[in-house]
């Protein structure tokens, strides 16, 4: 039963009230430091692993005293695996983030940026460029095509979901994320026919991958990147509140409509800045929040670091996995957290509808 | 807004009928209205050949996927009693699309009449797999509907894998994958015509016990009828149908989401009026889709599961944005 | 009496020549009476065969875009009617064009064979995906149906010299690639592609010799390092793609061909789309005036 997600065991409003036992008063800062130690593993494997040259640690630890190594092996970890490490933290903590806010405001489990349609939406903007139907839109940079198209899905959904709405629906939230979600990955199918003998591109972009991150991916994911984290602690109290109910929030003096609308711009920043650099990733958003949660409860100023790391770990590990499944071909790295969150998300969905009898 | 079932009824074949006239004549080469029923009928006519080897069966197609694919929606909505129920919800489309891929990748000489036939075995092991994770679950709609959805989610997970690994697939199986009536030709006619006769009937005898589902539960237990086995009855109908759709055309989305809940917000729940209503207006959004799909940007021809998002979506969104009792 | 018998010997060889012309294609045994006057081509390859005989296509499937084919094809030829995509080509527009003889792709056009077989004799060959051995028998598949063959083994004879007389002038054993740049991905020719086939024929080394299994490969810049090629020519399908981004990374500058100042950037069209003989002896040229 230990494996049962933590909310389970407990009533829903323990965790955040008090913590009287000596196990949990150790158990968190513990949780923490393992999963820290997991998250530097994961980075440095990362760093090195599966690559046609000869990488070791031994080509790291020189580059910690002098960060414009010379050789070659530490040329490509300088200049290709740390910024497409970083990137691929940087996407697994946005995302992962991206995917809590989601769960907290919607309080469905299954919501996620997918859900959502902003990535799909980022998606169709990136497809609908390539195509070259409208020229000038190659001068644009790709960035820019792509916040614009997750930003333009997520207003979208935000306002046809009801979100701006008193009560807001969490239902027709999920409704109008999938009508939307469907709409944008079909019209992306339809772009990649179209555009033809370029869709092996398009196609990369519609899993979601890492493989070309440079540093300046690095710096174009960072501003929002933070900008979602803070407005997520910013607001992590206030989202325990809103877990209890609309009233509980309202009679305790905060405005449940004003918290949807500004968790859902982090929410949006967040999937978008994502989602420009490496495509719409699958599944780390709805994992993880769900893992974070087994793992410490339902307390979201512990659930926002701890997804943060988890995300991030298994981003890593996932882009280090997409290396060796064809070597030395690189597979985009949505393709491995879409097989392996599919799974999980039938693991949960079964298991939730088995102990919620 | 409430309509007389027999007036919508009419309304509705009245419609199928002009885009099914619309369909035949519009294209690449235009056909003026007036000259269909006589390219239809006498050989000596210009258009002979185009109309009764293209247009035609493409047509047909169009009507009878539309329609297999309402009704299967149709009939999961009314046994999930789930606003988001469809075969694309359940996993039966992705199903099917998966073991298409999967023949071509693994086998990529196999004989094309080998297609269709892979895609029903591929929907119906999806439905197997669902009924059994699922068992229990039968009477609880919406944890039914999750595990649909986490196994469609499973399905394209694989799918795109399986594209990534072998890119030199793509074109064919996206084409297959986004619902498309291209190239299709009197010789697919048999693949699905033979369900949907032997289906609709089923439906119509289901149709009474559905209703008194509807009511709930308990009661339908109280009046005598098995739910559980009406259930398991219900969906084995709705996922033939939707697999042999599937199959000549590859997923065509929203038409199974859309359709049962436009004719139910006309003429209400009586399942006896909305099989026939359903069916026709799922044919109605095929033929038109198709319709567009080709005159768009002719010579150029889009999938048809396009244009059924175009009109489904604004729809679906209308549908939510009216909708008053969350 | 003798005229008789020079009426039947006549009349014999005229029978004669109206035999079946047949050719064994990728689905069966294409067969027409005479040689084909109205020909739709599927795919851009058949139109270089085409323009390699003089004749010209009323229908092309060029997606739409005329200028998919490269000028120096197109020049040689009547404009065409467009019967749409590759991957969907407008059935209706092909049998409105009334064709003796339809041209298509195995790869693209097997799902419908049967429908362009009612409109008109198909010829199904390989061209997608195909090597340059694969088009060099392909284009005499299409010399023989259209009754050319002995024309079409002359122009490949043509072509052979002109390529051997090409590799005599290249004559390097540096290491050369072609890749294609979209915005989204830099994909690596193999020897496998056509444009690897064009370069193993002029007797150059390919920087993936390895590479034998998949003819367009994505790679990275830490696989593009490492293939390090003495040569890169880069197509780029788009104004800002991914090839430019790799130029940006100091690591870039340590692939052989950015040190020796041989990297170039080409037509993706002429390269990537547009296989055959012509084609192919462009290409050679480029390589040509590369290596000099």
């Amino acid at each position: 039963m230990s494996s049962l997600p933590a909310h389970q065991h407990f009533p829903v409003n323990k965790v955040q009230t008090n913590k009287e036992s000596v196990f949990s008063t150790l158990k968190t800062p513990l949780i923490f430091t393992l999963c820290t130690l997991a998250l530097i593993a994961s980075l440095l494997f990362s760093l090195i692993a599966f690559s046609q040259f000869p990488l070791s640690l031994s080509d790291i630890w020189p580059l910690i005293f002098n960060p414009s190594g010379d050789s070659l092996n530490q040329q490509i970890i300088v200049e290709l695996r740390l910024p497409r490490t970083l990137v691929a933290l940087l996407v697994g903590i946005a995302m992962s983030i991206a995917g809590l806010l989601m769960q907290g405001i919607t309080r469905n489990p299954l919501a996620s940026p997918s859900v959502f349609g902003v990535s799909a939406g980022a998606a169709f903007a990136f497809a609908f460029s390539a195509t070259g139907l409208l020229p000038g839109l190659s001068h644009i940079p790709v960035i820019f095509i792509t916040m614009t198209g997750a930003l333009l899905a997520g207003v979208l959904v935000f306002f046809l979901g009801g979100l701006h709405q008193k009560n807001a629906n969490p239902i027709r939230v999920i409704l109008a994320g999938v009508a939307l979600n469907y709409l944008c990955i079909s019209m992306t199918r339809a772009a990649v026919i179209y555009a033809d003998e370029n869709a092996y591109g398009v196609m990369h972009w519609l899993i979601g991958s890492v493989s070309n991150s440079s540093i300046k991916d690095v710096y174009s994911m960072l501003p929002g990147t933070i900008f979602g984290v803070v407005i997520a602690i910013l607001i992590s109290h206030k989202l325990n509140l809103l877990r209890l109910g609309d009233e509980m929030l309202n009679s305790l003096g905060g405005n449940t409509q004003r918290l949807r609308m500004i968790a859902s711009v982090a929410t949006i920043v967040l999937i978008a800045s994502a989602v420009s650099v490496a495509g719409p990733i699958g599944f780390i958003g709805l994992v993880v929040p769900h893992i974070a949660r087994a793992i410490i409860g339902q307390d979201f100023r512990l659930l926002l670091p701890l997804c943060a790391l988890l995300g991030a770990t298994l981003m890593l590990i996932s882009d280090s996995f997409s290396r060796i499944i064809r070597f030395p071909d690189d597979s985009p790295v949505g393709i491995i957290t879409s097989a392996v969150g599919a799974l999980f998300f039938l693991l949960l969905a079964l298991r939730q509808v088995r102990t919620t009898r | 807004m409430r309509i007389h079932p027999t007036l919508f009824i009419t309304a509705l074949v009245a419609i199928l009928f002009c885009f099914a006239i619309f369909h035949v004549g519009a294209g690449a080469i235009d056909i003026p209205v007036s000259e269909v029923f006589n390219a239809i009928a006498s050989p000596i006519s210009e258009h002979y050949f185009i109309v009764n080897n293209f247009r035609l069966p493409r047509m047909l197609i169009s009507m009878l996927v539309g329609a297999s694919l309402a009704l299967s929606g149709l009939l999961i909505q009314g046994v999930i009693r789930n606003p988001l129920a469809s075969p694309d919800v359940l996993g039966v489309t992705s199903g099917a699309s998966l073991a298409v891929i999967l023949l071509a990748v693994f086998w990529p000489q196999a004989p094309l009449e080998l297609i269709p036939p892979t895609a029903l075995l591929g929907g119906f092991i999806a439905t197997a797999i669902l009924l059994f994770l699922a068992r229990h679950l039968l009477q609880r709609p919406a944890a039914f509907a999750l595990i649909g959805i986490a196994l469609a989610t499973i399905f394209s997970a694989a799918i795109d894998y399986l594209l990534t690994v072998n890119p030199l697939e793509i074109n064919t199986s996206m084409l297959w994958l986004t619902g498309s009536v291209w190239g299709r030709n009197w010789s697919h006619i048999p693949l699905i015509l033979p369900w949907l006769a032997v289906l609709l009937p089923c439906a119509f005898l289901l149709s009474f016990k559905l209703d008194i589902l509807a009511l709930g539960d308990d009661t339908a237990t109280s009046l005598g009828i098995s739910v559980k086995a009406l259930r398991v009855i219900t969906i084995i109908v709705a996922i033939s149908l939707a697999s042999a759709a599937v199959s000549v055309c590859g997923s065509i989305g929203f038409v199974g989401l859309v359709a049962p809940h436009l004719t139910r917000s006309m003429i209400g729940n009586r399942h006896l009026l909305l099989i026939p209503a359903t069916a026709l207006t799922g044919a109605i959004l095929v033929v038109s889709a198709d319709l567009f799909a080709r005159v768009l940007m002719p010579p150029i021809e889009l999938p048809a599961g396009v244009l059924t998002a175009f009109i489904g979506t604004p729809y679906f969104i209308f549908l939510l944005c009216r909708y008053k009792n969350w | 009496m003798l005229r008789i018998i020079m009426a039947c010997l006549l009349s014999y060889t005229a029978l004669f020549a109206h035999a079946d012309i047949k050719v064994k294609d990728e689905m069966g045994t294409f067969s027409i009476p005479t040689a084909a006057k109205k020909i739709v081509v599927l795919e851009f390859s058949f139109v270089d065969a085409l323009a390699n005989l003089d004749i010209s296509p009323v229908g092309v499937a060029d997606d739409g875009k005329a200028n998919s084919v490269i000028s120096a094809i197109k020049d040689r030829i009547e404009p065409w009617t467009s019967v749409g995509t590759r991957s969907t080509p407008n059935l209706e527009i092909i049998a409105s064009l009334k064709p003796d003889m339809i041209i298509a792709d195995v790869e693209r056009h097997a799902t419908i064979y049967k429908d362009l077989q009612q409109i008109a004799p198909t010829l199904i060959l390989k061209s997608r995906g195909e090597s340059y051995q694969d088009n060099l028998s392909a284009v005499l598949k299409i010399g023989k149906a259209l009754d050319q063959e002995k024309k079409m083994l002359q122009l490949i004879a043509d072509h052979d010299k002109r390529m051997d007389a090409f590799a005599k002038e290249i004559n390097s054993d540096k290491s050369f690639l072609f890749a294609v740049s979209s915005p989204r991905g830099v994909y690596m020719h193999s020897p496998k592609a056509y444009a690897g086939g064009v370069m193993a024929r002029l007797g150059l080394v390919s920087a993936i010799p390895n590479e034998t299994e998949k003819a367009y490969i994505s790679t990275t810049l830490e696989r593009l390092v490492k293939a390090n090629p003495d040569y890169l020519l880069v197509g780029e399908y788009g104004d800002a793609t991914m090839i430019d981004e790799f130029k940006k990374s100091p690591l870039w500058k340590m692939i052989s061909t950015v040190k020796n100042a041989t990297y170039r950037e080409t037509d993706a069209l002429l390269w990537s789309k547009n296989r055959g003989m012509i084609a192919a002896e462009i290409m050679a040229k480029e390589l040509q005036s590369f290596v000099k």
